[in-house]
């Protein structure tokens, strides 16, 4: 027992060295400025706004939605902290944590609404905030408040700075090792998942409201800890300004932007650099140029979004993985290639028999001969438009159904109501006999339905690993199980182990398709949308889905499938469905449904039955 | 008319073109067909500037426009339908096809253009007002291809006109093609996953392998061409 809490507490140690280490010289740093206190103020200041922007990082930077009233979390800290101290007495400790709790509560129910909306909405949503409360503090008369001055530990002060220098420290590290878990846990995958693609994000089982509601929550509690921090290290009076001015935000962001957002050193690096700039340049030319330490962060706020989008540490990451590969190039004697390892199309891959019995499809019974899918008397309606009318459809279990139709009939619009991502007027979806009608997207998808999109819809920044690991996420795998499932759906769909860790940007148009059919696959489905997966492909890359397709059905999973290279589909399709101007207008054999004159009229074209009856 | 001379493009470190020399004659139809990933979309791009070449010279209607910015280029009348139906989902269709007359030489010939447009592609003038993001998937692909003319082109970039139509529309929307070349004079170049169909309307074509030129030829060359048939005719 003894000798496993060591081992684990030694893994701790080596996970979270480099943090321990930078505080460490942070601490060594402090000590060898002695007691000059105008240094000690410059080092206390850029670890603070370290701390706050490692904070507004989880959100904002992991989590792509930026904060613009971030200083309301700020605020809320250091004035709750306050407040409790000079009416109630309360120990700055203790309020200190009030306050994150204040803070936390705020921004869920800021984060509830504003959440669902995307864009920049949620940005501009959150800046109200800070402008609201201000005159509102103002008029209650706490414009500006003074802090008590109890020269006492339980009152959070101290003669010697060194003493919040110390508190700072320890306050970066909590932060920096909160946001290391993050990076490393499944959370944190999600976070970067919703942050790239929302819409595929649901479709894998992420509930991203709540991903990012716990996310601003996270980024809230911290950031109204540091506001305690600033307000009794440095502050020694608060006002509203100093704690909710607009000022906070453009350093935040700067500092943010400037050291590399989504990254873990980023917001450190960046303040390390900053703060020191603005504080020298305030003292040296403050008095004739006030205000010059707001136009230096100005300034590098838009030269870092110009010249360097990625930031300091963004750009040195890069730079460091390239030598290590390097160097790890020439120690084993292996020539460098620039550029991607492999194709697909030079290894010649031949899908074989795929085995997915690792997944452990939850289709039990797959005699029994109910349907796995039921479409019953479903209409959709856009703004007078009627893409879906009155279709009923039954899907029966283990068996590929090819959906065709022309452009605008409604086949995505029907995918999209079965998986969720739309709700009908009017009828009702069941999936072996349980109605999803009104089920949200990712519920869906855990229920076990998976889906391949139209335009891929892969996380271009992740690595194909990881693409396929949200999959496996979406039905609750922790980050070792998923990484074992991806790494084995991969191997299964081809993807060689090197090109697992390739990032999903530069993909071939087949290895795209292929890496959306094993991220659809790790969420373990009984059924799996898959729409036109092959537009764009040559015939030959046509074949090998048509064949894949084959397989899953071999598995034991249900494939509807929507295309138009009806060629190809009729070749794997056991029956097909025609669509047009929202309803089923030909179904049956594939056969019979594209000899259907409807069909031939609507879409196929004579031409193309000529051309069919010839080869 | 067109004339690309040894041009190589980089993205992200890695050569997608390498040395690759072209030409379009004037009122010439020229396919240029390849696998995925081959560099089609991009010697597109790097024509009409929205890529830079990193090496090469590109001279049309005998100027080097290879340093021109690609809104210059525009205005010379090389004309880019991109893949993927770039269309302004929240403007008209009529709205749309007004910008494509942007142009300056264009703009005086707007009416004129409309009509000729609105002849090509009937289903268009029924739709005016609509929002062109409403429009059925082929509707803004037959948009995105009216666009491109209402600029009056010299030489007219397709790329992947027929991409996710449904089998009687990417018929319709090659018959269109042909029908542009014939009513309008312009010289076109066509980039297609279809080997087929684009090779069938060609007058000369290349095929396009790992950012290099395989075979050049005229069309009945090509599609009697063994390599052709067997990669791109899916015929075995």
């Amino acid at each position: 027992m003894k000798a496993k809490i060591g081992q684990y507490a030694l893994f701790l140690c080596r996970r979270y060295l480099a943090i321990i280490v930078v505080c460490a010289v942070g601490l060594i740093v402090s000590l060898l400025i002695g007691p000059n206190r105008y240094y000690q103020r410059i080092l206390l200041l850029v670890l603070i706004w370290a701390s706050a922007c490692s904070s507004f990082n989880i959100i904002s930077g992991y989590g792509g939605q930026i904060v613009f009233g971030y200083m309301m979390f700020l605020g809320t800290g250091a004035y709750t902290t306050v407040l409790l101290f000079k009416l109630l007495g309360l120990s700055p400790w203790i309020g200190m944590l009030v306050g994150a709790v204040v803070a936390a509560l705020i921004a869920f129910i800021v984060g509830l609404p504003t959440l669902r909306l995307r864009g920049a909405y949620f940005a501009v949503a959150t800046v109200a905030f800070p402008l609201i409360t201000i005159p509102i503090l103002n008029h209650v008369g706490f414009e500006e408040v003074s802090i008590p001055f109890i020269k006492r530990f339980s009152a959070m002060q101290f003669a010697d700075i060194r003493a919040y220098v110390i508190i700072a420290v320890i306050l970066l590290a909590v932060v920096l090792i909160t946001v290391r878990m993050i990076e490393l846990s499944r959370f944190g995958f999600c976070l970067r998942a919703l942050k790239e693609n929302q819409t595929a994000s649901e479709g894998m089982g992420i509930n991203t409201l709540r991903t990012k509601i716990l996310a601003f929550i996270l980024s809230a509690a911290l950031g109204a800890v540091v506001g305690t921090v600033y307000a009794f290290g440095i502050q020694y009076m608060i006002s509203t300004h100093s704690m909710f001015g607009l000022f906070i935000i453009v350093r935040v962001l700067s500092i943010s932007i400037v050291g590399g957002l989504a990254t873990l050193w980023g917001p450190t690096i960046g303040a390390a650099i900053l703060v020191p700039l603005g504080q020298i340049l305030d003292s040296q030319i403050g008095d004739v140029y006030p205000g010059a330490q707001d136009i230096v962060y100005g300034a590098f706020l838009v030269a870092g979004i110009i010249y360097l989008p990625e930031g300091i540490w963004g750009k040195l990451s890069t730079y460091l993985r390239y030598f290590s590969a390097l160097f790890e190039a020439r120690v084993r004697g292996v020539q460098q290639v620039p550029g991607p390892t492999e194709t697909l199309a030079d290894r010649q891959l031949t899908v074989g028999s795929l085995n997915l019995d690792f997944l452990c499809a939850k289709s039990s019974d797959t005699k029994t001969d109910s349907f796995i899918l039921e479409v019953n008397h479903v209409s959709k309606s856009f703004g007078g438009i009627m893409p879906l009318v009155d279709v009923n459809m039954q899907v029966p279990r283990g068996e590929v159904l090819g959906v065709i139709g022309p452009n605008g009939a409604g086949k995505t619009t029907l995918f999209n109501v079965v998986n969720g991502y739309l709700t009908p007027e009017a009828g009702a979806v069941l999936l072996e006999g349980e109605d999803i009608t009104k089920k949200k997207p990712h519920s869906v998808c855990r229920l076990g339905v998976g889906r391949t999109f139209q335009v891929p819809q892969v996380f271009s920044h992740l690595t194909v690993l990881e693409n396929i690991m949200i999959g496996a996420f979406g039905r609750g795998q922790g980050i070792s199980e998923a990484s074992a499932i991806a790494r084995r759906v991969a191997e299964q769909l081809g993807f060689s182990s090197q090109r697992c860790h390739d990032k999903a940007v530069g993909l071939s148009v087949m290895e795209t398709k292929l890496l959306e059919f094993s991220r659809a696959l790790a969420t373990n489905p009984r059924l799996v949308l898959v729409d036109e997966p092959m537009a764009g492909l040559n015939p030959e890359e046509a074949d090998r889905i048509g064949t894949i397709i084959k397989e899953l059905t071999r598995n034991g999973i249900t494939v509807i499938v929507i295309e138009h290279v009806v060629q190809s589909l009729i070749k794997f399709a056991d029956y097909m469905v025609g669509l047009d101007a929202g309803r089923i207008v030909a179904e049956g054999k594939p056969e019979q449904v594209i000899s259907d004159p409807h069909m031939i009229e609507a879409y196929l074209g004579k031409k193309w039955k000529e051309r069919y009856a010839r080869s | 008319m067109l004339e690309a001379e040894k041009i190589s493009c980089m993205y992200s470190g890695m050569e997608v073109l390498q040395k690759i020399s072209i030409r379009v004659g004037k009122d010439e139809f020229v396919s240029i067909i390849g696998s995925n990933g081959a560099g089609k979309s991009s010697l597109l791009k790097t024509i009409s500037g929205t890529v830079k070449c990193s090496s090469g010279k590109i001279v049309f209607m005998d100027k080097d426009i290879t340093k021109l910015k690609a809104h210059k280029r525009t205005e010379l009348g090389i004309i880019h339908v991109p893949e993927g139906r770039r269309i302004f989902p929240s403007l008209t269709v009529l709205e749309n096809l007004s910008l494509g007359a942007y142009r300056t030489e264009a703009r005086a010939y707007r009416t004129n253009n409309l009509q000729i447009v609105m002849d090509l592609f009937p289903i268009l003038d029924n739709r005016r007002k609509q929002l062109a993001g409403t429009l059925s998937g082929g509707e803004q692909q037959m948009l995105a291809v009216a666009r491109g003319i209402m600029a009056r082109p010299r030489l007219l970039m397709l790329d992947e006109p027929s991409l996710g139509l449904s089998p009687m529309l990417a018929d319709v929307i090659f018959e269109t093609i042909k029908d542009i070349r014939q009513k309008l004079g312009v010289s076109i170049c066509l980039v297609e996953q279809r080997a087929l169909e684009a090779l069938e309307l060609c007058n000369r074509g290349y095929i396009l392998d790992c950012g290099q030129i395989t075979l050049e030829s005229d069309r009945e060359n090509l599609m009697g061409s063994p390599l052709v048939q067997k990669a791109y005719l899916g015929e075995a």
